[in-house]
């Protein structure tokens, strides 16, 4: 369970002009698929930030499975370790958050770094790879696969790691239509089947085919909030604040 | 007028590209579509006279001008507008011409007084890319190719960048758009279509 | 050229060489370098240029990915060359042996990098400079740094061409014209190469971060560094032919 409560944030550079986000409240229940959409410049990609603990909220709080993330305190080592370990993080740029050699090391990383004996590493590692099919590419340099499969690989890395949510920042924005659709239909198989919660962060409404709802960030506050449904009917209103629709 | 002939491109034993044939008329409005890895990016470099064909011919009216996939790729001035004067200026242009031909650019394209002395690096997403593309407008081109112009963008930028190919149609340009986004492609309604 | 930069470029495979502990060839590598420096004598220098050629034959690398680094080295060391035979006493041997010792060095740090994945040049400096956390310099950071530098220098150069074409386009040239033309091009080129690595940086170290990069004091590892007989073999034959040129060089051979 996920749940944001007067959050709020400004970039340290920017002290003077608009804040990021001005308030959001947000709850994200376990295995849902939630989409978080907006134009360029609304927030998104902030609040996917703050969801991962990349970012500490400049007022607010962010609770993540009852630890609390708030402004008023630095968070503990302890505490981020855990709030990244739950909340897994894929970025728009497949190519930019590899850091293996190969596809098998890219995919232990997450729990090399949790400091895990070498046969939990192991087993972590194997089973992550094969619950997204990337076990034939396991010794492959991740620089020559698809864009499709570099974002699986992300998600692979993050489920290594014991992530029960998976924020997907604007991820598939830089794919193509088919590498889209197979890193689409891998997130909501892995929703279904393994009850993990997807917050999928984009400008594009068909990004959320399957979601559970979403909701629209319009300069840094919720401006509309919906369930599937509405991707259809409320298209107007949706482009009006900058989201692509079909 | 761009006319290719069976063009065959590849290098050591991958063979990108094989018998391309294919020709956009002045003033064309011509797509390129396909999957990615189907070698699209190396067929517009051909076309711009980046990559040389292993085989077969490339036969252009002017020199065509190629707006790039990320407009990180080519802004690095100090300021806007002398970001968007680089491309005139190494045409031969003097400063006052290349800097008239910049400001004129960057208005027909939306970009505001506001922005002519910011850093490039400090725009938004949608601005860089109708900077870089100002960059290669400000040198006049006759024919123009665009690397998937409207990638990332949201809808506003997309409705911006879709105004703009039209309106370069409408100018007489020839222009050639490659993208994977169907929804362009549906808007733009090209006069003619190579599917890779 | 820029093809040619041969850092960082990994070529896969299964030879002694690829099998060898990372540390192992970090030990090589500089005790090589010394031993060659040592050479003095005709002997000697023949000696330290088979033993490479013996390696490079090992690792089963084809010869055109070994020999592709020489090129931009080599044209500046015939200039020096030249330089050294036209105005020193001693130039041409002074020439060969300089000609012969840079290309070794060169030949010998391709060696490393075309059998030693960056990730593995990363963990073999992590644990063989271990030691060094006693006095608190971070070796865990400057490991990564090494690899990611290793694996960032494919990346940029492919850029590079890339932000080339794109300047290109807007009538750089970087190929034909005088050379203030040519090398008024490489400003914005070099903007935009900076540009693109940091932003590059920036957005792997979120990532990094996201994956709780150094949040353990230790570490854990897919494929832990383990020497095995190879390596004790290989180690052998380094402290030989580190002994044998220098007794070679005491002994005036």
């Amino acid at each position: 369970m996920i749940g944001l409560r007067g959050v709020r944030f400004r970039y340290p550079d920017n002290p003077e002009g608009n804040a990021a986000l001005s308030g959001i409240d947000l709850d994200i229940a376990d295995g849902a698929f939630t989409a978080i959409l907006g134009a360029a410049g609304s927030g998104k990609s902030t609040l996917a930030k703050i969801l991962d603990a990349l970012l500490i909220p400049t007022a607010g709080t962010v609770s993540v499975d009852g630890l609390v993330i708030d402004s008023a305190a630095r968070p503990t080592g302890e505490l981020l370790m855990k709030v990244r370990s739950t909340v897994g993080m894929v970025f728009q740029n497949p190519v930019n958050q590899i850091i293996g050699d190969t596809v098998e090391q890219d995919v232990a990383y997450g729990p090399s770094n949790l400091g895990l004996d070498h046969a939990e590493i192991v087993r972590r590692t194997d089973a992550a790879l094969r619950t997204m099919g990337l076990g034939e590419l396991r010794l492959r340099n991740p620089a020559h696969l698809s864009g499709g499969q570099m974002q699986r690989l992300a998600i692979a890395g993050a489920l290594a790691m014991g992530t029960r949510h998976i924020v997907l920042d604007e991820s598939l924005s830089m794919l193509d239509p088919q590498g889209r659709d197979e890193v689409l239909a891998n997130l909501r198989r892995l929703n279904r089947e393994e009850g993990l919660g997807i917050i999928m962060i984009s400008h594009d409404a068909r990004d959320c085919t399957g979601c559970d709802r979403f909701i629209v960030l319009d300069k840094g506050r919720i401006a509309m909030e919906g369930c599937p449904e509405d991707l259809a009917l409320k298209k107007d209103v949706l482009r009006a604040l900058g989201v692509r629709t079909c | 007028m761009v006319r290719v002939e069976h063009l065959c491109f590849g290098f050591d034993d991958n063979i990108i590209l094989r018998d391309i044939t294919f020709e956009v008329k002045d003033g064309g409005l011509f797509a390129i579509t396909g999957r990615s890895g189907t070698g699209k990016t190396t067929l517009a470099r051909l076309l711009c006279g980046l990559l040389e064909p292993v085989s077969g011919t490339v036969e252009v009216s002017v020199q065509p001008r190629m707006v790039f996939q990320f407009p990180e790729r080519q802004l690095f001035a100090r300021t806007v507008l002398e970001d968007v004067m680089y491309g005139p200026l190494n045409m031969g242009m003097d400063e006052g011409k290349a800097r008239e031909a910049a400001l004129t650019t960057m208005r027909k394209l939306g970009l505001g007084e506001d922005l002519q002395n910011r850093s490039p690096f400090s725009l938004s997403g949608g601005e860089k890319r109708l900077a870089a593309i100002a960059g290669i407008l400000a040198m006049d081109p006759q024919i123009l190719v665009l690397d998937e112009p409207t990638a990332g963008l949201d809808a506003f930028g997309c409705d911006a960048l879709v105004r703009i190919l039209r309106a370069l149609h409408d100018e007489g340009r020839t222009v050639i758009v490659i993208t994977h986004d169907g929804q362009i492609m549906k808007e733009l309604i090209p006069d003619g279509h190579l599917e890779l | 050229m820029l093809k040619d930069i041969n850092l960082g470029r990994y070529h896969p495979g299964t030879s002694f060489l690829h099998r060898l502990d990372p540390r192992t060839k970090l030990v090589f590598l500089p005790v090589y370098i010394v031993c060659i420096f040592l050479a003095r004598t005709v002997l000697t220098g023949i000696a330290g240029f088979l033993v490479l050629l013996a390696l490079i034959a090992l690792s089963a690398v084809p010869l055109r990915f070994m020999l592709r680094g020489l090129r931009t080295p080599l044209v500046v060391l015939l200039i020096a060359d030249v330089l050294n035979i036209i105005l020193l006493d001693d130039g041409l041997r002074i020439s060969v042996w300089l000609t012969l010792r840079i290309c070794e060095v060169v030949l010998a740090s391709n060696l490393l990098t075309l059998t030693t994945r960056p990730g593995e040049i990363a963990a073999g400096l992590e644990k063989g400079l271990s030691f060094l956390k006693v006095f608190r310099v971070p070796v865990h950071d400057l490991a990564t740094m090494v690899a990611v530098a290793f694996r960032f220098i494919p990346i940029l150069t492919q850029e590079a061409r890339d932000l080339m074409d794109a300047q290109t386009m807007r009538g750089a040239d970087f190929r034909h014209g005088s050379l203030v033309r040519r090398a008024k091009a490489l400003g914005p080129l070099s903007v935009t190469v900076f540009a693109s690595a940091f932003r590059r940086a920036d957005e792997m170290a979120l990532a990094m971060d996201s994956r709780l990069y150094g949040f353990s004091d230790a570490p854990g590892n897919l494929h832990p560094l383990r020497y095995g007989r190879e390596d004790a073999a290989a180690y052998i034959c380094i402290l030989c032919f580190l002994a044998v040129m220098v007794l070679m060089r005491t002994g005036g051979l």
